[in-house]
């Protein structure tokens, strides 16, 4: 499903406008994205955790010139959907 | 201690910047978060522009390794989030500065991982198992997603066939060539020579006419005295201890550990040209030792 089939779903079910729809997703994104930036995690009942993990600085080898990289630390977003997303998945997927 | 932010701190932080009533911002909050798990088990792939994309992979038991023991029991669904450019970027900004260095030869960090190309990692995934009971119509999808598996599965039995067929056909043809070059010593080329017993056919040598270089190299074959290591036959062979590594790349399937190779092993010493090999190249000993010292990091 695109982004825009995902709003208009979303408009349907909240009987908001697309456009009122978008500008609060767009508002909600950026507060989630602030609140991970800030190493905070965002835990929501029935859906999951949202998370930051750091990977460390690490030496990346190319399999074909086989050229060594120093790459910086980095920071990965990971989700990890808690029991009841996995019921409800579940579910809807039988 | 790390902030946890629930959806009741989400709904406060909605309402005043996108500036909604409070139940509006809870609607909408509990809404995006209920349509993004609805979607996911429907479809098999949601976008959300600057958020992330949601990919779901179904599977069957017997594409999963481990769980063989339950192959007719489940099924799974493998659910991957790959985060949005614009997130990651957000959630990168205190390493934005920083760019990946390419490293000279020889040079190396203590205490910092190596990871190849084939190691890297996708984004997390997590497998979720299905009983296959409650679950007729996944299995449906998944038996028309694998339909056509049988064909592939004879695709390699195929291809073995194919190059049994080819060698008998070549060797029958050898067989046909060798009576022929017994009759007649002055016609015996050069593959007679390699593919024929050498040892045995010493006229074959004696008369051929093709010149050395256009016989076909034979790869030279050492066994390793009680009394030498890969680094001296490297010293010995190209004029550089640091070789050595292209010594164990030519022989891995049997040297298990570099640092432990058995005497009375059979070698097989590689071509200079095969790895570039030149002791008066500085550039060439620098490049082979760093091969090494990764090679040996592999067994510390």
């Amino acid at each position: 499903m695109t982004n825009e089939d995902f709003v208009a779903a979303l408009s349907q079910q909240l009987n908001l406008e697309t456009k009122k729809t978008l500008e609060i997703l767009a508002t909600a994104i950026t507060i989630i994205s602030e609140k991970l930036a800030e190493g905070a995690r965002i835990s929501v009942e029935n859906f999951g955790i949202l998370d930051t993990e750091k990977k460390p600085e690490h030496i990346f080898v190319e399999q074909e010139s086989l050229q060594r990289f120093l790459m910086p630390p980095e920071i990965e977003v990971v989700f990890k959907p808690d029991s009841a997303f996995i019921e409800k998945f579940k579910e809807k997927t039988a | 201690m790390r902030e946890e932010v629930n959806l009741q701190q989400l709904t406060l932080l909605l309402t005043e910047r996108a500036h909604i009533p409070h139940q509006e911002a809870e609607a909408f909050l509990k809404k995006f978060f209920a349509a993004i798990s609805e979607t996911v088990s429907k479809e098999d792939r949601l976008e959300i522009t600057d958020f992330g994309t949601f990919t779901l992979t179904r599977l069957a038991a017997e594409d999963i390794a481990p769980a063989a023991k339950e192959r007719n029991n489940a099924l799974y669904c493998k659910l991957r989030f790959s985060p949005a450019e614009a997130l990651k970027n957000a959630v990168n900004k205190p390493f934005s500065y920083f760019e990946k260095v390419l490293l000279n030869e020889g040079v190396s960090f203590e205490g910092v991982t190596v990871v190849e190309e084939k190691e890297k990692k996708t984004a997390e995934e997590i497998l979720i198992k299905i009983d296959r009971d409650k679950a007729f119509a996944l299995d449906s999808k998944v038996k028309q997603k694998t339909k056509k598996k049988p064909i592939a599965r004879w695709i390699p039995v195929l291809g073995t066939a194919a190059v049994v067929a080819a060698l008998i056909f070549f060797f029958m043809s050898e067989q046909k060539k060798a009576p022929e070059l017994k009759n007649n010593p002055k016609k015996v080329t050069a593959k007679a020579t390699t593919i024929g017993k050498p040892e045995t056919d010493s006229t074959t040598t004696n008369k051929s006419s093709q010149t050395p270089s256009q016989l076909p190299k034979e790869p030279e074959k050492i066994q390793l005295p009680a009394d030498k290591t890969l680094r001296l036959i490297a010293l010995e062979k190209f004029g550089n201890r640091e070789f050595w590594v292209y010594i164990y790349y030519k022989n891995k399937k049997k040297i298990k550990n570099p640092n432990i190779v058995p005497v009375g092993i059979e070698l097989i010493i590689p071509d200079k040209s095969e790895y570039d090999i030149d002791a008066s190249n500085p550039q060439s000993v620098a490049k082979a030792k760093a091969l090494g010292d990764m090679e040996l990091k592999k067994f510390q």
